[in-house]
């Protein structure tokens, strides 16, 4: 069957592996300087933009990457493997319940605290135990210490849960970035020093925003749409910072997420456009399964114009389904990230 | 026939003109300044805590063009419909959950107990829990230097905030200030 791959069209590995991490590295700069402008110039735009733009494909081409790094049989990994399915699916559900009960049941502050406290116990509880399992496998690692390290995490939670919280949604952009360190030392090797140096213009544009931002005035308008996207970045929790710093700081970080995923990650590791399953090891299994597994990639596609159709429609509205939603991409990041480590 | 027909579509379109909005009177612009007639009262604030130190009624019709409830939230032309009714907690409600620091101790305790086990037989491990160890037990000094438990420091009462109520009322149009003294 004749297969037509990103090397194809990408010129990196057709180049000497200099020049092309030379491309790669400026394409990086590029693209952290742009997002950088426009997340501190027009951060409510941006992020409006690049969340319509960039929120389905990112999740279909995630789904897409974690195809190819499925064991087509699990044999030995499968506790590992049902312990990571069974905890994303619970845990999603879980927040989405905590959110949408705590709204309809009118629960009170402190019972909405206690809530997400727990939920982020449990989340940190799954995360170890997955690290545990995995330090078991091959190559074996001595990672006793993510024990007292989670029993401090859930103390700091049971403390300040929101701004435990907060934490999450500002480290979860910054996974992309550990994934895509992982695949180029697996998979271009060459692009390595590279890679890490354009990495250290991200606190770098950091520093940027947050010193020209730092005295900048809250962003003005108090609309439903503004209200959500502020929250989001942590307003009402890091009371006293200004909004327009905390949006585009959220903004920049989350352009940076998209990019991975939707180019830096296809090019690097999956290396072939979505629908080809050459390299997706569970469509190996049998007829079936490639079926199957194509199917959902198509439904991927459905559920990506569904989004955009909606975003058009109501974008307040999608917007706030969508992250609650999204929270199912967030956890199925741990299991492969622990894969990669 | 036809002029009939002029006649009447000249008559619709004068009588649709008279209702459309366009030539409605654009609404009174709201004053942002307002003056209103005060009186104040100095004594005893009743109902209060005793932290208050004063209190200000104000009739709902100086303030918002007499709506009700503190501050609306109007949403912008072509917004989705007004935020979700109850609030997702903020900073300020997360220091109030009661049994957080009892569980955040537990989890404490859990993590020196766990790191006992991680450090045990580690000759490396064994340095670093001691620098942590000593470190603690630095941070605790500087803690306990810093606090007012130490005898011989003035330990005063704890001095309560000032704070003071702001009351909308329904009829009136005085603004009534309390004071406590």
């Amino acid at each position: 069957m004749a297969t037509a791959t990103l090397d194809d069209v990408a010129p990196p590995r057709a180049e000497s592996p200099a020049r092309s991490a030379l491309v790669f590295a400026a394409a990086a700069t590029a693209v952290i300087a742009a997002s950088c402008l426009l997340a501190g110039f027009a951060p409510l735009g941006f992020s409006i933009v690049t969340v319509f733009l960039f929120a389905g494909p990112h999740n279909w081409l995630e789904a897409r990457y974690m195809l190819t790094r499925m064991p087509a049989r699990w044999g030995p990994l499968t506790l590992y493997f049902t312990t990571g399915i069974a905890g994303v699916l619970l845990l999603a559900a879980g927040l989405a319940a905590v959110r949408w009960l705590g709204e309809w049941l009118r629960l009170d502050s402190e019972m909405w605290l206690a809530l997400y406290a727990g939920w982020n116990s449990v989340f940190v509880a799954w995360v170890a135990a997955l690290a545990l399992m995995r330090s078991r496998q091959n190559p074996r690692r001595n990672w006793l210490w993510i024990v007292p390290g989670a029993f401090v995490l859930i103390a700091l939670n049971w403390l300040w849960p929101m701004t435990w919280s907060l934490a999450l949604v500002y480290l979860h952009p910054l996974v992309a970035l550990w994934f895509l360190d992982r695949e180029i030392g697996k998979m271009q090797p060459a692009w390595r020093t590279a890679y890490r140096g354009c990495l250290l213009l991200v606190p770098a544009a950091l520093g940027v925003l947050w010193w020209n931002l730092a005295s900048a005035p809250n962003l003005p308008g108090n609309d439903w749409l503004q209200q959500q996207i502020t929250q989001h970045a942590g307003a009402g929790i890091l009371s006293g910072v200004s909004t327009h710093l905390l949006v585009s700081t959220h903004t920049f970080l989350e352009m940076l997420h998209y990019g991975v995923w939707i180019v830096a990650i296809p090019l690097v590791s999956v290396r072939m456009t979505p629908w080809q399953l050459d390299n997706v090891p569970l469509a190996r299994r049998s007829n079936a399964w490639r079926a199957a597994i194509l199917a959902a990639v198509a439904a991927g596609v459905i559920v990506m114009l569904v989004l955009w159709g909606g975003f058009v429609a109501n974008y307040p509205l999608t917007r706030d389904i969508y992250f609650t939603v999204a929270m199912l991409h967030v956890l199925a990041e741990v299991p492969f990230l622990l894969r990669l480590l | 026939m036809n002029g009939l027909v002029t006649l009447t579509s000249a008559a619709l379109l004068l009588a649709w003109n008279a209702i459309a909005p366009g030539n409605v009177a654009p609404p009174p612009k709201k004053p942002e300044r307002v003056v209103a007639e005060v009186k104040i009262e100095r004594g005893a604030i009743k109902g209060e805590g005793r932290a208050v130190q004063a209190k200000i009624i104000i009739p709902k019709g100086l303030v918002h063009g007499g709506a009700a409830g503190a501050v609306p939230v109007v949403p912008a032309p072509g917004a989705a419909p007004a935020p979700r009714a109850v609030p997702a907690p903020n900073a300020r409600d997360q220091a109030g959950l009661p049994f957080g620091t009892i569980i955040a101790g537990v989890c404490m305790s859990l993590a020196a107990v766990s790191l006992v086990f991680v450090v045990r037989g580690n000759r490396g491990a064994k340095t670093t829990a001691l620098a942590i160890v000593a470190g603690a037990l630095v941070l605790g000094a500087f803690s306990a230097a810093y606090a007012d438990l130490i005898p011989g420091r003035p330990n005063g009462p704890v001095p309560v905030p000032a704070e003071i109520v702001i009351e909308l009322v329904d009829g009136g149009d005085t603004v009534t200030l309390q004071l406590a003294r």
